[in-house]
């Protein structure tokens, strides 16, 4: 189930990518594409009635299936990182490209030659 | 100690941010210390290095064996020529900084997700030098592309933990991957790293952030697609054994003839070498999808020329460009640089007596003797046509009448190391064994997956 909501936001954010020409919502078309990486990532390790992976009084050593897969949390929390510094580097560009063209609209920017 | 290739430059990045001024005295001491390091590195191949002591395949290890060895020196190499133009560098030595450390850890590692960061560090690095005078709109094209090819890179490594439990490349080569799950695992990471590698229908950008300025094309065509075209042989030859290289093939063919015909078709100098750029990268990539040591060796043989090659041309082109309004005849003024212009084009080509000669034959010869003559068709088809825009452009620089009347100081530094590089591909004619037997190395290394797997995993046994 949580793959298929993965899939589509991929599909959307492709969709976006592909049609769009206001140049923020490409980069918000990029962010949906990452989240849904993430989605999927986070659903891959999911363990049903699985516990956080933290040695407790009701887990109290390894054992098959108690615990959901801690390392795609880990890849996560990293790919949220770069996935946030790449949004603000975008944005910071777009500000630029605003300056320089007078629109970040595909259509109605000035001096793009090519 | 190959560790310090990566933390280096990456500590000394942090330093230049706290005093901007000291930035590039400090990204020319950590080239330099970076190049020195390599070099003492050399009786070290093939080791390698457990980050932390966590044992592969549950830590992040480091691989320097002969392939990868090979690829980061011709990075450090770049690098530190790079850092040698002042001018050209200006505010952007940390950015260089952080890159150097990023293609250092993108070769060495030997851990998928720990390729997956370096990555995409290795973007936005790309597109913050990208954007350099002002070629805001290009550098975020190149962001898209980049980081949508990141996402996919992403997905590519999660479906090999799926299957085989770890991120590890040799552990992920060592187990057998369901016949299902390798052509997913396969076709992602082909976008994953196409783009970088200007793949046909993913090389969009090249032209935009290589034509845009006079810094990223210099870095980005030579040290980044090496490190992108090792990645690809590392991942299709190494760790998945032979799967995908036919659409490889194909697609690589058919980046040659776009490539080749988009440059025909150029009045841009710099946007002409881009897709240049992307139809040499085509010919490497389809002589390494044939996976035999041979083409493999010769692959990269024909990618040591074209980067040499590229590096004396971006010099000479970004200079011309930047300095002249109109580039007819340019070359009387500055004869040094035409010379070495010409022979690097001219090794690009495939003249005899330089070095692009000598790889171009010996792909057609070992083509011809596997009896497979479509590689062989269009290679010739795409020397006919680099044959027709170089020496166009050649003409154009070097005979036609003067127009801008203006003449800048020739750049003595510039003049030089071109020249020697020019010379160099020279001598790689006369003497081609001096980077054939490297890359011979490269490729026994790039496609004995038993003794890479076998290196990694007797780590696990010494510790640190």
């Amino acid at each position: 189930m949580v793959f298929w909501i993965s899939a589509i936001l991929i599909g959307i954010g492709v969709y976006g990518l592909l049609t769009q020409k206001n140049l923020f919502k490409q980069l918000i078309s990029l962010s949906i594409i990452d989240t849904a990486v993430n989605i999927f990532i986070i659903a891959v390790g999911y363990v049903d009635n699985g516990k956080a992976p933290i040695y407790s009084k009701a887990v109290p050593k390894f054992m098959e299936g108690a615990f959901v897969d801690p390392l795609p949390q880990a890849l996560v929390l990293t790919a949220i990182v770069i996935g946030v510094g790449v949004l603000a580097l975008g944005a910071s560009l777009l500000v630029k490209v605003k300056e320089k063209h007078s629109s970040i609209d595909v259509e109605n920017m000035k001096g793009v030659g090519e | 100690m190959m560790v310090l290739l990566i933390v280096l430059p990456l500590i000394f990045a942090f330093l230049a941010a706290i005093k901007k001024s000291f930035s590039y005295p400090l990204l020319v001491t950590s080239t330099v210390v970076n190049v020195i390091i390599v070099l003492l590195l050399k009786t070290s191949v093939p080791s390698v290095h457990v980050l932390g002591g966590w044992k592969p395949p549950f830590g992040i290890n480091l691989v320097l064996d002969d392939a990868s060895y090979y690829a980061v020196l011709i990075a450090n190499i770049v690098f530190f020529l790079v850092a040698l133009f002042k001018e050209t560098v200006g505010k952007y030595s940390t950015v260089l900084m952080v890159m150097l450390a990023a293609v250092n850890g993108f070769v060495l590692t030997g851990d998928l997700f720990n390729s997956f960061v370096f990555l995409e560090i290795l973007t936005a690095t790309g597109v913050i030098l990208a954007s350099k005078r002002e070629n805001y709109y290009n550098a975020f094209k190149y962001l898209v592309l980049g980081s949508l090819a990141g996402s996919m890179y992403l997905l590519a490594t999660i479906f090999t933990y799926t299957q085989v439990g770890s991120l590890n490349m040799a552990h992920a080569s060592y187990f057998a991957i369901s016949e299902k799950a390798i052509v997913v695992i396969t076709i992602l990471y082909l976008v994953g790293l196409g783009v970088e590698a200007k793949l046909f229908p993913l090389n969009g950008w090249v032209s935009g952030v290589y034509g845009g300025n006079d810094l990223s094309p210099l870095v980005m065509a030579t040290a980044v697609s090496f490190a992108a075209l090792y990645m690809m042989g590392r991942l299709f030859l190494t760790v998945f054994g032979g799967y995908a290289l036919h659409i490889l093939y194909v697609l690589a063919l058919i980046t040659i003839v776009a490539g080749e015909l988009a440059a025909l078709y150029q009045k841009n100098l710099l946007k002409t070498l881009a897709y240049s750029s992307i139809a040499q990268a085509g010919i490497v990539l389809a002589a390494i999808s044939k996976s035999t040591e041979k083409m493999v060796s010769l692959a990269y043989f024909h990618l040591t020329n074209d980067v040499i090659a590229k590096f004396v041309l971006f010099l000479v082109a970004t200079f011309l460009v930047y300095n002249y309004k109109n580039l007819n005849g340019v070359f009387k003024k500055h004869k040094v640089l035409g010379t070495a212009f010409t022979i690097s084009s001219m090794s690009l080509i495939g003249f005899p007596l330089f070095a692009g000669f000598q790889s171009k034959l010996r792909m057609l010869m070992e083509m011809f003797k596997t009896s497979d003559y479509l590689f062989p068709a269009v290679l010739l088809f795409a020397t006919v046509i680099e044959l027709t825009y170089l020496v166009r452009w050649n003409v154009k620089l070097w005979f036609e009448d003067i127009e801008d009347e203006s003449e800048v100081k020739g750049p003595a530094l510039r003049a030089t190391i071109s020249i020697i590089l020019a010379i160099l591909l020279v001598g790689i004619f006369l003497a081609p064994n001096i980077i054939l037997n490297p890359t011979t190395k490269v490729a026994k290394a790039l496609l004995d997956s038993t003794s890479y797997i076998n290196n990694v995993i007797a780590s696990s046994m010494g510790g640190m």
